[in-house]
């Protein structure tokens, strides 16, 4: 207890309200008091009953006023005990009662809004950011959320969320001004309101936000002479008196829009509108802070003060803290001086990590972070800690809860510029990705290549985000692929094979100088290193042909000067010469270059006789650019894995496991995707989700399946009833192909199956503890394999008959069975052996061979069961 | 309605006059003290920017704004409270406390006070220290009347 608080009490004990108490500088005593003890008592004998306790609490007798009712008649003295208890509106203020012993009376108001304070000691740490994400995160878990700009002299909260409807005209602080400085009558209404309109247009000050109805904000004013003329005038001594204008405000805004919570952005530091919001509105608050010392005085200081006066508990909000091992020693280095201790206290900070979304982000609520912010919004739900999934899911009304799921398809072609931050898994691969020696990254069709490719081409910010620092100095650009439609597709490259044989030329060549027209038409530097090496021929017929603007068609007249560049020995020469020189360029600025190629599969005819001998060239130039020691130019090759298997070039075997990327998808980045899009389809399910096991991309990136089985567990349950299986394990197995693989596209399907059977199904039986139904899931299982089937349908077209009459083996079989499968069906289209029909059945991952001691030779793999309608052999793993 | 700056004015050459002078220390401690007195009721008027007692306050950005300013009688403190801007400034000096207790009670704490004192026998004892007191209390209202308007 502080001296003054323990001297207030003894002299209660005595004096009970008949004494007015305070001490100045260095613990001197300011003291009236007016009672009967002091009848008949001489001077002395007064301070005799006084000073003891003065010197007991540890303070200075000071001014010592002591009279008898009749003498402090006489003498005109009063004093003022009806103040005994009383709210503090300003820091100084807060100060003060503590200093004269006395407590803070909080007037309880009639209406039920919880108001919450969100303050900073110092600004830029994001504070309103967190106040938006939480009044997100609340609203979207079914409360009716104001937030409040109390940051009067530099508001911004209507510009982070600005009225769509009609422009900001006035606010807050034109609202109160007007309450407490004009003259008000029924002849003289007030003219400002929270609601209302005119001529259809908005006139009240407070406005839903766009996206989320259940959000309101209420803005500080359109600043300018006229809102800072009424805020200069503005008393924030009797806001609160009273019929004062903030609790007409407070009334109003729960008659017209029946809030459960107040957000209020308040002032930085110690002023007096900071103070007011802190210490004369906060049921709840939170202090935003950057972890380091220069703000831990302050923040102790005003978080003792509001446990001292008002007995709140302000929770405290570390942001933004760096990543890695510096914000860890950072958050630890500070906690003593924030009184936490180490670890283990239940009331740690939250954390916000620094993160270029937050910080580079100018549209609310930034999704990707919501979750970090998760602790904040639990802990004003009361939820502690995680919360029982049944409980949630119990109180939300499920079968929205349902319907709002919203599975977009992951596939590179329609993933829109705006998801793809959702969307885009990093798996463990795509740090290899980054890696310089990695030039041909392999994958089966579905595996995430386009992706890859489309992120580093056309989501460089993203790419970078993901890269933490590797792609600096490094420039990227698509040598080939659907980025760019000037590229030479198809059947121009037929031609194109036409023009290299008649000119006896080869692919290496060609791939060389289209390398070079790439460069020209990306990088204007190139230009001047031609012109300096005195590269003229080359540079005028690039000129000519291949301006730098961009040309948009791929016309005849580019293939014939394309082809010529190849064909022509000294421009090839001229080529190679500029590669080189390019590179030269390159190592003095420290920089590289890397060359996309994508969509090979599709542009070089499949089958065809110089299929080979392109691929090859390809590679050869790769492989001839590193020999020449050009390493500041690096290529990156997408390719198809069958068709990567199947080439042959000189120098293959330098193509290591080193040189290439094989892409796969394992269990834990299924897990995550799948995750993923359950959350970047549903807002409702995100906030729900967020309140069981918040996960923010960057945990999730690092979780491991166990979290991730858990974090999933409210789309499709844990486990299945009874049974310790699960659930996601399941999923994984039936959606994996013999080699292992799995496609997202597949875990689309299955959702969207298995969403849309769940809104059918009965609801009265539905389960608590999850969304989709294991009923659900089944036929979603079902769907995806459909899909599957009709994929490798389309992509092995030659294998039309036979995957047709599949159906006649089962699921588990003997060699001799395909075999005769086999003769009925494609033996005869081909020449190919029954031996490598059954290997390219493996290559597919259609089949798998069992060991030896199995009793069948082969297994149908789990995700073309269903689909191709085969019969599941007792035995197998379903 | 008094003039209590006059009456400051007056009190004071009243006190100042009669200080050197032996034997008079009583009626100048006595004096001293009902300047400091109208002193203070003049800033306090002048603070609630009202031009008599029991008016409420007109001081917008004031604590009081809005209650009826009362006369505080001989409470130095009192009246120093009811303008609680200066008195903010005030618990913050020590020095100026320190001797304001010293005007309040010039013969000590457990004497009379500056109003009471005037029931005494002459003290024959000097005060030097009260003359300091009674300049530093000054010269501190002095310095500080900006708050008041």
């Amino acid at each position: 207890m502080i001296p003054v608080e323990k001297l207030h009490q003894a002299l209660e004990q005595t004096f009970s309200r008949q004494f007015e108490l305070d001490t100045g500088a260095d613990g001197f005593v300011l003291l009236t008091i007016i009672s009967d003890n002091f009848q008949s008592f001489s001077k002395s004998e007064r301070l005799q009953q006084v000073e003891p306790l003065i010197h007991k609490a540890g303070l200075i007798p000071g001014i010592l006023e002591l009279y008898t009712p009749e003498e402090a008649k006489k003498e005109g003295i009063s004093i003022q005990t009806a103040q005994n208890e009383r709210i503090p509106v300003s820091w100084q203020d807060a100060v003060d009662l503590l200093s004269s012993g006395k407590r803070t009376l909080l007037k309880k108001p009639i209406h039920p809004i919880k108001r919450v304070v969100f303050y900073s000691y110092k600004g830029g740490v994001g504070r309103t950011t967190a106040l938006i994400q939480t009044a997100f995160q609340l609203a979207r878990a079914g409360k009716r959320v104001a937030v409040v700009d109390m940051d009067v002299e530099a508001p911004a909260l209507h510009t982070l969320l600005p009225p769509v409807d009609t422009p900001l005209q006035e606010g807050l602080i034109d609202y109160l001004w007007e309450r407490q400085t004009c003259f008000l009558n029924e002849q003289h209404p007030a003219k400002i309101h929270l609601s209302g309109s005119d001529q259809g247009k908005r006139t009240g000050i407070v406005y839903p936000c766009t996206n989320e109805r259940n959000l309101f904000i209420i803005p500080a004013g359109q600043i300018g002479q006229r809102y800072l003329q009424r805020l200069s005038v503005l008393s924030t001594a009797q806001l609160f008196n009273a019929d004062d204008p903030w609790y007409q405000f407070e009334q109003e805004l729960w008659d017209q829009f029946q809030p459960d919570i107040m957000l209020i952005d308040a002032r930085t530091g110690l002023n007096e509108w900071g103070g007011l919001s802190l210490l004369q509105l906060a049921d709840e608050a939170f202090i935003t802070l950057y972890p380091s010392k220069q703000n831990t005085e302050g923040v102790s200081f005003v978080q003792e003060l509001l446990k001292e006066l008002n007995g709140i508990e302000a929770k405290l909000i570390l942001s933004p803290v760096p990543e890695g091992i510096i914000g860890r020693e950072l958050v630890e280095r500070i906690k003593p001086f924030l009184g936490i201790k180490k670890h283990g206290d239940k009331d740690q900070p939250i954390q916000i990590p620094y993160h270029p979304n937050i910080a580079g982000n100018d549209t609310f609520p930034i999704e990707t972070a919501l979750p970090y912010y998760a602790g904040i919004a639990n802990s004003l739900l009361e939820v502690s800690g995680v919360e029982k999934t049944e409980t949630l899911v119990g109180q939300s009304d499920r079968l929205a809860l349902v319907k709002s799921l919203f599975f977009p398809e992951p596939d590179a072609a329609s993933i829109l510029d705006v998801d793809f931050d959702a969307l885009f898994q990093k798996t463990d691969d795509f740090e290899r990705c980054l890696d310089d020696a990695v030039w041909v990254i392999r994958g089966r069709k579905g595996t995430g290549k386009s992706t890859l490719y489309k992120l580093f081409t056309q989501h460089r910010e993203n790419a970078e985000k993901r890269s933490k620092g590797r792609l600096e100095n490094i420039d990227i650009l698509s040598a080939h692929g659907n980025k760019d439609t000037f590229r030479p597709t198809a059947d121009i490259f037929a031609q194109i094979q036409k023009k290299l044989h008649k000119g006896q030329t080869d692919w290496l060549s060609f791939w060389r100088a289209y390398a070079v027209l790439r460069i020209y038409r990306s990088c204007p530097q190139f230009s001047e290193i031609l012109k300096k090496e005195k590269l003229d021929p080359l540079l005028s017929r690039l000129k000519s042909s291949f301006k730098e603007s961009p040309d948009t068609i791929w016309a005849l007249k580019h293939t014939n000067k394309l082809t010529e560049f190849a064909v022509d020995s000294n421009l090839n020469a001229s080529c190679r010469d500029a590669l080189s020189y390019f590179n030269q360029y390159l190592q003095t600025k420290n920089q590289k270059i890397w060359l996309f190629y994508d969509d090979l599969d599709q542009d070089i005819q499949e089958d065809s006789h110089w299929q080979q001998e392109a691929l090859g060239g390809l590679m050869r130039l790769v492989y001839d650019t590193n020999n020449q020691d050009l390493y500041q130019i690096r290529f990156k090759i997408f390719l198809r894995e069958d068709i990567w298997r199947a080439l042959v070039f000189t120098n293959k075997s330098h193509f290591g496991d080193a040189r290439t990327l094989t892409l796969q998808w394992k269990k834990t980045d299924f897990f995550r995707l799948a995750y993923r899009l359950a959350m970047s389809g549903s807002s409702t399910f995100k906030t729900l989700s967020n309140r069981i096991l918040p996960l923010a991309e960057k945990d999730l990136d690092e979780a491991d399946e166990e979290t991730l089985r858990q974090a999933l567990a409210l789309l499709w349950g844990l486990t299945e009833k009874k049974k310790n299986a699960y659930i996601a394990q399941w999923v994984y197995t039936r959606l994996t192909d013999a080699s292992g693989n799995t496609y997202p596209r597949s875990l689309t399907i299955l959702l969207q199956k298995a969403r849309a059977v769940e809104l059918k199904a009965n609801q009265t039986n539905a389960p608590t503890d999850r969304l989709l139904r294991w009923s659900a899931l089944t036929k979603g299982l079902t769907a995806a394999s459909e899909e599957r089937c009709n994929a490798i349908k389309n992509e092995y077209v030659e294998l039309t008959e036979f995957f047709n009459c599949i159906g006649e083996i089962s699921s588990l079989f003997m060699t001799k069975d395909l075999e005769i499968l086999w003769g009925k069906t494609v033996k005869g289209e081909s020449n190919q052996s029954f031996d490598s029909f059954v290997k390219k059945l493996e290559n597919i991952g259609l089949i798998e061979k069992k060991k030896n001691s199995s009793k069948f030779d082969y297994a149908v793999a789990n995700l073309y069961i269903d689909g191709f309608g085969i019969k599941r052999k007792q035995g197998q793993r379903k | 309605m008094e003039d209590y700056h006059g009456a400051f004015r007056a009190r004071k050459q009243d006190a100042v006059a009669l200080l050197p002078l032996q034997g008079h220390n009583v009626a100048a401690f006595h004096l001293g003290g009902i300047a400091v007195e109208c002193r203070l009721k003049a800033l306090l008027l002048l603070y609630h920017r009202i031009q008599d007692w029991d008016r409420p306050s007109q001081r917008r950005k004031d604590a009081m704004f809005n209650q009826e300013v009362k006369n505080p009688g001989h409470s130095l403190m009192t009246a120093l409270k009811r303008m609680p801007f200066l008195y903010k400034r005030a618990k913050l000096d020590h020095n100026f406390l320190k001797h304001l207790q010293k005007i309040i009670h010039p013969f000590g704490a457990t004497s009379a006070d500056y109003i009471s004192i005037r029931y005494l026998p002459q003290a024959t004892l000097r005060q030097n220290d009260w003359q300091q007191s009674f300049d530093y209390v000054c010269g501190w209202l002095k310095k500080n009347e900006g708050v008041a308007l």
